[in-house]
């Protein structure tokens, strides 16, 4: 069978399975006792040790295997997990990860030296425990029960207790038949102990199991290659044992040799042999089951799917705008009944297809306590990570972008703000340190925050630095208020750290999260009050595929200005605009606005009048306001985002992408991060 | 061709098993979760077959095999096992399961079960 076609599947299905175990194991270590996290993660390891077996994905599936046994082992003995076997296991499912991860490629991963620690954690866990080497015990005493009463047969002839022989002379005397059933398994049988329960369930409905061989427990522990014979009495015939043996699956032949004399068709010792016959043709005036068929109520759509349908919808739109624009132009009222039907369906489709692609933002959550375990653990740190809003769902791709950002938000958290135990029991803390991760629903966009509990951020400490690391002069920091020094971190090449630690120091800064929170039309705001903590706030917005934008045009063309980026626009004189070092600048508000003129920025070939009055968007970039001198401004719209993606414009900068207008022209987005 | 309800926790274990049952002409009538979802569905969907998986979440698959056969002795049960579960997968015979199979599966064995139960 290909299983190729099934790998997707396969492996989304077991990351879930994956971040089970993992929440599990957190669960676990928090309580050690708690079964029902032994119960969750033993049917875990179990379902994915059947689904890699499935794909052929032995390496998956021998150490999956091994895991379902020792939580076996742990819920039946009741033991109470250590801090070491807790460990492996962690080294289990990371191990188990990257084998999954590398399915693609087949790589080869070598378990062997885990095994041994499995296996070695699995036997300190057995000495730890009575009961086991009670059970033991048992075990060794029915072995040799086993052997006992396997002494019973000899190699011809059988060899009948006397209750047995009772049996058969009572039997006799009612008229049945005494046969010697002797069963051959399939030779790809696998579960043999089972397929051996059923012949003898199924032949004792009519009539009596005198004496098994092997016996019935040697059956059950698969102490038998592919026979066993059995001693039975049953009024029925021999045709009607062959039938009955006969529907059971995985059994090549049965040989039935009639044992007593008395009964009528008797002929001598010779054993009948019956293939295993195929099942009788059913009726088809068998009882008709009901028609009625329940829908299956979720699929599994690969995510390429809806960036389609996203995309149709927007080109839906917006030839349902150019449609309404020609039927303005045209002044054509009869179209005005069906266009806005048009309208309400378009909307309604859009709404539904983002609905579609929202996925619950615990996708992204449930990696962190694992993560913040590990974090402090290394550090030595005690932490309580509160997660609340997992359910609250975001946009697929905003989503995906997200996951660093909060990575190195919860690094920073664990690694700078709290602080180590001992310091905090000083400061009258509680000696755990607390993190927050919430996520909450706004009217259009989520908000996520990450807070701590730590030693917060000095606004004076952050100008030093800013200082020495050349971002800014003294004089520059001078000027900036509290919660304006707090923004210093956003600037590239800022750490708030004075010594980088492998945990926090890896290229990441702030400044990165901050880009990217705003490329995806999102802000980010910090606050921080020194000794209590601090707390980081990123508004997203829910989609990223159709974003409010400012529409203006410049040197003919336009442009669409995401809105999220937009402070204020205002309409300036020409006569007061200054000059500081060479540069535009213009008061206002009491504050110095450099200027820009957006046609330079953009290189337009176009020339461009002077005029005595200007019009100034305002954008906020890296907490500072700039403003963009324009030519006019069109209004607020919802955009649709076409990006740029292709080979050539791949590395454009000052772009978010394109637009389609309602007149069918192209307007570009402007991507304030990267313009200037 | 056979009205078949397949029980299994995993969408995967489904999946394939599904195909397996859609290429040899049967139709897969429900799918369910686990033992809950299969007990709830048994009687609303009447299938002619259930394939149910043992190990699953909330109810596990001997559980909802007593139920069904509570609600329909006449029902037919094929459970779905692991290498390592012969005493359930007994248990489960005695209990009025018709036959097992064992993962991973092989579409002829499926078959040939499928040719026996019904």
């Amino acid at each position: 069978m290909d299983m190729s076609e099934y790998k997707d599947i396969f492996k989304a299905e077991s990351e879930e399975h994956l971040q089970q175990l993992n929440e599990s194991l957190l669960g676990l270590e928090q309580n050690p006792g708690e079964m029902e996290f032994i119960n969750t993660m033993f049917r875990s390891a179990h379902t994915l040790k059947g689904m890699s077996a499935t794909m052929g994905f032995g390496t998956i599936a021998e150490l999956t295997h091994e895991m379902e046994n020792l939580m076996d082992i742990i819920r039946k003995c009741q033991v109470t997990v250590n801090d070491s076997l807790i460990d492996v296991l962690f080294e289990c499912l990371d191990t188990l990860e990257a084998l999954v991860e590398s399915i693609d490629n087949d790589e080869e991963v070598n378990i062997s030296h885990l095994q041994a620690t499995l296996e070695q954690a699995m036997n300190s866990t057995l000495c730890a425990t009575e009961n086991i080497a009670e059970a033991a015990c048992d075990l060794e005493a029915s072995g040799e029960k086993d052997m006992s009463s396997r002494e019973g047969m000899t190699a011809q002839g059988i060899d009948l207790s006397a209750d047995e022989n009772a049996s058969i002379e009572n039997a006799t005397h009612e008229g049945c038949n005494i046969s010697s059933l002797k069963v051959t398994l399939d030779g790809s049988c696998v579960l043999k102990s089972a397929r051996s329960a059923l012949v003898l369930i199924n032949i004792s409905k009519i009539g009596q199991i005198i004496k098994c061989m092997p016996c019935e427990t040697d059956l059950e522990d698969e102490k038998f290659d592919r026979e066993f014979t059995v001693i039975y009495s049953t009024k029925e015939s021999d045709e009607k044992i062959a039938e009955i043996i006969g529907r059971i699956a995985e059994v090549k032949e049965i040989a039935i040799t009639p044992l007593n004399t008395c009964a009528p068709e008797a002929e001598g010792h010779v054993a009948k042999e019956y293939p295993a016959c195929s099942s009788s043709e059913k009726s088809t005036s068998a009882i008709r089951r009901s028609d009625t068929v329940k829908s299956i109520q979720s699929v599994r759509v690969n995510i390429e799917r809806l960036d389609n349908l996203m995309n149709l919808v927007g080109e839906l739109i917006i030839n349902k705008i150019r449609l309404n624009q020609l039927a303005s132009d045209l002044n054509a009222k009869q179209l005005d009944e069906s266009l806005a039907n048009l309208d309400r369906l378009t909307n309604e489709i859009q709404t539904e297809v983002m609905e579609a692609r929202m996925v619950p933002i615990d996708q992204v959550f449930s990696r962190f306590p694992r993560m913040v375990r590990d974090l402090a653990k290394s550090e030595g740190k005690q932490i309580n990570l509160i997660i609340e809003g997992k359910e609250i769902e975001l946009d697929r791709t905003v989503l995906d972008e997200i996951g660093d950002p909060l990575v190195h938000l919860l690094r920073n958290a664990v690694d700078h703000g709290i602080e180590p135990a001992e310091e905090r029991i000083r400061l009258g803390k509680p000696e755990a340190g607390f993190v927050g991760l919430s996520a909450s629903r706004q009217r259009n966009s989520v908000l996520i925050e990450v807070e701590d509990d730590g030693k917060g951020m000095d606004p004076a400490h952050l100008k030093d630095v800013a200082v020495k690391k050349g971002i800014l002069s003294r004089e520059d920091v001078d000027k900036l208020s509290d919660s304006e020094a707090l923004n210093l971190i956003f600037y590239p090449g800022f750490s708030g750290a004075q010594v980088i630690t492998d945990v926090s120091g890896r290229g990441v800064g702030m400044d990165a999260v901050k880009t990217k929170i705003e490329a995806l039309g999102g802000s980010v705001k910090v606050s921080s009050v020194p000794g209590e903590g601090s707390s980081i706030k990123l508004q997203l917005p829910l989609t990223v595929a159709i974003i409010q934008s400012l529409m203006v045009t410049v040197a003919g063309e336009t442009y669409a200005i995401p809105l999220a980026n937009v402070v204020r626009d205002v309409g300036i004189r020409t006569e007061d605009i200054k000059s500081i070092e060479g540069k535009e600048v213009i008061m206002l508000r009491g504050e110095v606005l450099p200027l820009l003129r957006l046609h330079n920025v953009l290189d337009s070939p176009h020339e461009i009048e002077e005029k005595d009055n200007l019009i100034v968007v305002v954008v906020e970039r890296m907490g500072t306001n700039i403003g963009f001198v324009v030519d006019q401004l069109l209004g607020q719209q919802e955009v649709i985002i076409k990006t740029l993606d292709n080979k050539l414009l791949k590395n454009t900068k000052g772009f978010a992408g394109a637009t389609i207008l309602g007149d069918g022209s192209v307007a570009l987005i402007l991507d304030i991060a990267t313009l200037i | 061709m056979a009205k078949i309800m397949i029980v299994d926790d995993a969408a995967f274990m489904r999946m394939v098993i599904k195909d397996i049952l859609k290429k040899n002409g049967h139709d897969v009538v429900a799918e369910c979760v686990d033992g809950l979802d299969a007990v709830q569905k048994y009687p609303e969907v009447k299938p002619e077959l259930v394939f149910m998986d043992i190990v699953m979440p909330n109810m596990e698959g001997i559980d909802a095999l007593k139920k069904i056969m509570d609600m329909d002795p006449a029902a037919k049960v094929v459970m779905c096992s692991s290498i390592g579960q012969q005493s359930v997968v007994t248990d489960a015979l005695k209990s009025g399961a018709q036959d097992f199979i064992v993962k991973p599966f092989d579409a002829a064995k499926v078959m040939e079960v499928i040719g026996k139960v019904m």
